[in-house]
């Protein structure tokens, strides 16, 4: 149960920490009165980024004193129950974060939609996805700060868990990267299933995400997710503080989920950040990797040795590199990644043509009496399967007939030559990320252009008058 | 009264206390000795339902203490480096524990502040040590536990500091506390304490009431005609033997008339019975143990 008795010191003795939440939390409906064109989106980023960075400093200063003996000597001899001293400081953490960024984001929203207006739903949904962000960082960062053992290690390990993410998405990128160079793909937004795995790998890319969107139709099922991860880890949170004991504080942090978990995860992005198929610059990145690795691995038990583990574990992770690249090489990401999408998920698409001349002057080419560069296509507001069906057909075919080439491949040909080039763009209809979309240029050689017009005609792409 | 009942305490597989049983009546002053590492700070950590014993039970007037807020409400316990909030006065701190002891008396707290006169404002980390401990005293007298438990209470403070918190420490035997003293100190513990246990390796090798003791431990100065060795006083409980020559020095257990007229066996020329105080008590129970330093 909660204490109230400690609940009404906490707000005395945090006073003046209160007073500057609320001070710098001013900021937010203060800017959108003075911005000239607020957006929902803005307004409800603004609040989150506060509440987020709110969720990280507040619960590691809360519970500090479980990280110094004589602290935890003190408060673990006051005559309140374990439970109770834990349910109290996690409400007040929560009250201390969640209710000022709320109250600011009403406020703002408020004078918002009495500028602009703006739908009950979007403006409830808004807060709704502050509040659980926020309740999410906190019980995360309270997870840390209850498996860390001193002060500088909780530091360490929340700064790591937050970025962490990061560095995975940074490393499947690149084994994306390393696919899709060797299809038509080429360069351009081919990160296809990725977001998603970063929506559910870190708390404030997912509640940036629902905002920025939320005004469309998005699904929330991330959102959700992060919710039930949180009631999940309060409960873990309540085990650890009660299993908690005063010879913990001031010593190694030994919790598997803390640094040994940091490392592996951290080493094996690093390596595959920096995996490519070359043997020697391999050999140069790994190394520069091991001596991180080692650092890592020395700070985290203060001190060093040699210990036939260390070098093993790194060489495992080397191995799991090698493995995991080469099976979402052959797997394309695990089937995520793809040439062409599937009909059924295209949402938009369009193409359009583009006459380049380098170093001889020749007439742009027409097809049935219309410039080449007039032809296009471009979903229309009535699009039907049909239209999807036609597009990715033509797509599959220019990119099996060898009609299209790469810009990177043309200008590796000596030869200079007057060329034409297609720009293809489309989107996904994806749940979840909105900004799923391709736009790439591809070079179509003269003696192709007509083979490729000829399948735009064959596919009803352009009405072509006859 | 505290019981201790067959208490085990082990850390990282190592046996810290060790079927511990003893008894601490009510409204005595129990010394709770021993040497470096025998588990002293920990026993006071079980004590003060800090932390949970692997076996056994620990009872204050018959209930158990940890995770019970209606016992530990009159245990009061003072580490030797005191924990303040960073930047907190002592009246802040004496806020925080007015949280926690609703028993707190104001007027008696500020009555020993004005005593010690210590600065109400002026952060306790600006304080000396002398004046912090005087700080936790001040708060220690104001909530008034029914039990105190200190942790080298004594240590690191000058005669004037020790003598000022003993007028403090007899100030609580009046209002009939039981009062708890972990100290290497043991000539301050003797002029205190009432009762005392030597905690060695886990276990109470010895405890019981102080006076009790001493009357059971004879320092005797011993002279012979002739030489004699250690073996020849094999039916003797003897804790400490030192011959120079023909001169005994020995520290025996035992009925000093029993003793007496043992020795007296033996015709010696001379035979003193001479005052043996606490420490001397502990290095001789820790040197028959094989601790300490031998001549």
């Amino acid at each position: 149960m909660i204490n109230k008795d400690y609940f009404k010191y906490l707000i005395k003795q945090n006073k003046k920490y209160l007073i500057l939440i609320y001070v710098v939390g001013i900021i937010i409906p203060f800017w959108v009165f003075n911005e000239y064109t607020p957006s929902l989106d803005l307004t409800g980023t603004l609040s989150l980024v506060y509440g987020l960075s709110l969720s990280c400093i507040v619960p590691i200063y809360l519970f500090s004193f479980l990280q110094k003996k004589k602290s935890n000597i003190l408060y673990f001899s006051l005559p309140i129950q374990k439970e109770s001293l834990y349910l109290t400081t996690s409400l007040f953490s929560y009250f201390a974060t969640i209710l000022p960024v709320v109250i600011y984001q009403l406020i703002a929203q408020g004078i918002f939609a009495y500028k602009m207006g703006i739908s009950i739903g979007a403006f409830i949904l808004a807060i709704i996805i502050t509040i659980v962000h926020m309740f999410a960082m906190n019980t995360f960062i309270t997870t840390i700060t209850l498996l860390t053992q001193n002060s500088v290690d909780n530091f360490i390990c929340s700064f790591a868990y937050i970025f962490l993410p990061l560095l995975i998405f940074i490393a499947l990128n690149n084994c994306a990267t390393n696919i899709v160079y060797k299809m038509m793909l080429g360069e351009g937004n081919y990160t296809q299933g990725l977001n998603d795995i970063l929506y559910y790998l870190s708390i404030p890319y997912n509640g940036l995400a629902q905002m920025k969107y939320i005004e469309l139709h998005v699904t929330h099922i991330s959102s959700i997710y992060w919710l039930i991860i949180s009631l999940v880890l309060s409960f873990v949170n309540y085990r650890l503080f009660i299993k908690r004991t005063v010879e913990q504080s001031e010593s190694h942090t030994k919790s598997f989920f803390m640094y040994p978990s940091i490392i592996i995860l951290g080493t094996f992005a690093m390596l595959l950040v920096m995996y490519t198929t070359d043997f020697k610059s391999n050999v140069l990145s790994f190394t520069i990797i091991f001596m991180i690795y080692l650092i890592m691995y020395y700070f985290s038990k203060r001190k060093v040795y040699f210990n036939w583990k260390i070098p093993t574990i790194f060489i495992l992770l080397v191995v799991s590199c090698i493995g995991f690249s080469s099976v979402y090489a052959s797997t394309k990401g695990f089937h995520s990644i793809y040439e062409v999408p599937s009909t059924s998920s295209i949402r938009s698409a369009s193409f359009s043509f583009s006459f380049m001349t380098n170093y001889e002057t020749k007439t742009e080419l027409k097809y049935k009496g219309i410039d080449v560069t007039d032809i296009n296509y471009s979903t229309g507001p009535k699009k039907s399967s049909k239209d999807n069906t036609n597009f990715v057909n033509f797509i599959n075919d220019i990119i099996n007939q060898k009609l299209i080439t790469k810009y990177d491949d043309f200008y590796n040909d000596p030869i200079n030559k007057n060329f034409y080039t297609i720009g293809v763009s489309y989107s996904i209809q994806s749940p979840t990320d909105l900004g799923r979309y391709a736009s790439r240029d591809y070079v179509i050689e003269e003696k192709n252009i007509e083979k490729v017009l000829d399948l735009v005609a064959k596919y009803n792409l352009y009405k072509f008058k006859s | 009264m505290i019981e201790i009942k067959d208490v085990m305490k082990s850390f990282e597989n190592k046996n810290v206390l060790n079927h511990l049983n003893v008894t601490i009546s009510s409204g005595s002053i129990f010394g709770l000795i021993g040497p470096n590492g025998a588990g002293k700070s920990t026993l006071l950590y079980l004590l003060n339902g800090i932390s949970k014993c692997d076996e056994g039970s620990i009872l204050f007037d018959g209930k158990e203490v940890y995770e019970n807020p209606d016992v530990k409400k009159d245990i009061l316990f003072i580490s030797d480096d005191p924990y303040y909030f960073h930047f907190a006065s002592i009246d802040e701190m004496k806020d925080f524990y007015l949280t926690f002891y609703p028993q707190f008396n104001l007027e008696t707290y500020q009555h020993y502040v004005d005593l010690f006169r210590l600065p109400q404002n002026k952060p306790l980390k600006d304080y000396s040590k002398g004046m912090k401990r005087q700080a936790m005293f001040a708060l220690a007298l104001a909530i008034a536990p029914k039990y105190l438990l200190l942790d080298e209470a004594f240590d690191g403070l000058d005669p004037v500091m020790r003598l000022a918190f003993k007028k403090a420490i007899n100030q609580m035997i009046d209002e009939n506390m039981t009062v708890i003293i972990s100290s290497h100190n043991l000539r301050e513990l003797e002029d205190i304490c009432d009762s005392f246990g030597i905690l060695e390796n886990g276990c109470m090798t010895t405890s019981g009431d102080l006076y009790d003791i001493k009357d059971h431990i004879h320092k005797i100065q011993i002279a012979f005609k002739e030489e004699l060795n250690k073996e020849e006083f094999s039916h003797l409980d003897v804790l400490s033997f030192h011959k120079q020559s023909r001169v005994i020095n020995m520290v025996v257990k035992g009925d000093i008339n029993e003793i007496k007229d043992y020795l007296r066996m033996f015709n010696p020329i001379m035979l003193e019975v001479l005052p043996v105080n606490l420490e001397e008590i502990f290095i001789y129970e820790m040197e028959r143990k094989g601790y300490g330093v031998y001549d």
